[in-house]
């Protein structure tokens, strides 16, 4: 009794775990073939993270050899062509513009929350925080997000230092957990 | 039994300061005897300044001058090299437009146009420089004969209590300057094979990697390299990079590389601005225009050498080639290192200056484009790679 009690209160002490991802149980994913990336919106501290992260997540992303990413600078040609005015957070109407110009089937938006180093006393080693999502060509409805979050000060860190990973290792980490969760 | 040991790790410790500082070869004198027969004479344009600072430009020229002059090579003269410039209004001299090329060929009886650029030149100790060169011909298809560079630190090889330490620059200098000579002495005389032809280590290929079933590694490509897109605080690192390349683009034998002047011409011709990035119309108009087949494009995020004696380089670039004919990409990777990648005993293996891990780097792109893969692609997602429906 006493132990269902503890294991009770330590439940209700614990954060609430929500899922990183959504997937629209109605998409054919089969379908998509050609996607193409739009610029990440910059939300860290680091005036380049936006682009450090699309790049490694376009060059990851046609990697796996399931989907075509168009050209970045036909993108930017895209969204010169369909008079987006915020390219990082388009609207439904606009995605049907642009996928259309792009000949893709999908369009994938995306924002770098976190880049670079945290503090914690003397320790410090850095973390990168992104999520991105999926918008369907036909409609410019989202029908898939993920997020990931790698890096950080773990218990290793905090007893014998050692500033953490690389932040080049730590964007690929997260670029490969975001990947699998599109493949998974 | 220690001290033989002892012996043994001293005497292994000062070998590196026993070789040369450069990444180049440097060939013997024997063949410049045959390099004289290959080109009479040659125009040795001014150096371009990628370092981003005041440099000693007419000493590196002069001294590149020198070593050709005593190798066997005619060098057009300053007057003269300025008079067809002037005739032609060419101020445009980091590269060579088609036009001017073929002037040079016939109103100065130049065979080859020699394009040296600095790339950095550090006088605090301990010293740095990198310094490119290559070599055009005349007439009427321009075409890169030979591309190379060197990249050298004053503490490359320390050595046993540092005897090996260079803090001169102009020594450094006098070194980069014969070591790019007789590499291209070398290759004029066809006693050597292309220059950066060298396997690169494991640790500089790229760290992710696309490469289209569709490229063909036994089928001839010819290849324009537009500029890299630079992101990065060095200054001119986006033409630093696309040196590099095609410096290793250069050495493949089924690649050919147009001249970057020329292509410069065609994108102010065509009136081309690129805000993100080249796009299919982009690539269409100007692989129509210099007839090729492939378009080199990227971006550069990192290029910093070191900022002390402590310090380490660290290169970060994607670069990305699309096809004329199919529009498509073909080629796609993403690269980045530091001088002290896999470093974890006495400095072994650490990389003193971004030119030289930048040239390995590019190597390793360059032989991930020539090179059959058993697969498209070096890494695929997790499960099979197959979007789940």
């Amino acid at each position: 009794m006493l132990l269902l009690l503890i294991t009770a209160l330590l439940g209700a002490c614990a954060p609430v775990v929500t899922r990183t991802v959504y997937r629209d149980p109605n998409m054919d994913f089969g379908a998509i073939q050609t996607v193409g990336v739009m610029p990440f919106q910059n939300l860290s501290r680091d005036s380049l993270a936006a682009e450090r992260v699309r790049d490694v997540f376009i060059n990851g992303l046609l990697s796996t050899g399931a989907l075509y990413v168009v050209p970045v600078g036909e993108v930017a040609r895209g969204v010169s062509r369909a008079e987006i005015q915020s390219p990082t957070a388009p609207s439904p109407e606009e995605v049907v513009k642009l996928s259309g110009l792009l000949k893709a089937q999908a369009i994938i938006t995306g924002a770098v929350q976190e880049y670079g180093e945290v503090r914690s006393g003397p320790t410090s080693a850095n973390l990168i925080s992104v999520s991105v999502q999926m918008l369907e060509a036909q409609t410019g409805k989202v029908i898939w997000t993920a997020s990931s979050t790698r890096g950080g000060i773990d218990a290793w860190d905090r007893l014998f230092g050692g500033g953490g990973r690389p932040m080049n290792d730590v964007t690929r980490a997260a670029v490969d957990d975001l990947i699998a969760k599109l493949f998974q | 039994m220690r001290a033989p040991a002892l012996l043994l790790a001293c005497a292994l410790a000062s070998l590196p300061g026993c070789v040369a500082v450069t990444d180049t070869a440097v060939h013997a004198a024997g063949t410049a005897e045959r390099a004289r027969g290959a080109t009479r004479l040659v125009a040795v344009f001014p150096v371009e300044n990628l370092s981003g600072k005041p440099a000693p430009l007419d000493d590196v020229r002069r001294l590149l001058v020198e070593r050709l002059t005593a190798s066997g090579f005619g060098v057009l003269a300053d007057a003269a090299l300025e008079r067809v410039a002037a005739r032609h209004r060419v101020r445009y001299m980091a590269g060579v437009e088609a036009e001017f090329a073929r002037a040079l060929g016939q109103e100065a009886g130049v065979e080859a146009i020699l394009i040296p650029s600095l790339e950095v030149f550090e006088h605090a100790s301990p010293p740095r420089i990198g310094l490119f060169a290559r070599l055009v011909s005349t007439g009427e298809a321009p075409a890169v004969l030979w591309v190379d560079g060197t990249g050298a630190a004053g503490d490359d090889a320390p050595g046993i209590l540092g005897l090996g330490l260079v803090e001169d620059s102009g020594a450094l200098l006098a070194r980069a300057v014969d070591a790019l000579a007789g590499s291209l002495v070398g290759r004029l005389a066809a006693a050597a094979g292309p220059p950066g032809d060298t396997p690169g280590a494991r640790k500089f290929q790229p760290k992710i990697v696309y490469r289209a079933e569709a490229l063909d590694p036994a089928r001839t490509y010819s290849i324009a390299v537009v500029p890299f897109f630079n992101r990065s605080a060095r200054k001119y690192a986006g033409e630093i990079v696309a040196l590099h390349l095609m410096r290793s683009l250069v050495a493949a034998e089924n690649l050919s590389v147009v001249e970057p002047g020329i292509v410069r011409q065609e994108l102010l011709r065509f009136r081309i601005i690129m805000t993100d990035g080249v796009s299919l119309a982009d690539t269409e108009t100007i692989l129509g225009a210099v007839n090729a087949d492939l378009v080199l494009n990227g971006e550069v995020l990192e290029y910093q050498d070191p900022l002390g004696p402590t310090g380490a380089p660290r290169v970060d670039f994607s670069v990305l080639f699309i096809e004329r004919r199919t529009r498509r990409v073909l080629y796609s990777s993403y690269s980045h290192n530091a001088g002290d990648d896999g470093v974890f005993f006495f400095d072994w293996g650490r990389v003193n200056t971004a030119h030289a891990m930048a040239a390995r780097m590019a190597r390793a792109v360059a032989e991930r484009v020539r090179l059959a893969s058993p697969t498209a692609e070096l890494r695929r997602g997790p499960r099979d790679a197959e979007p789940r429906r």
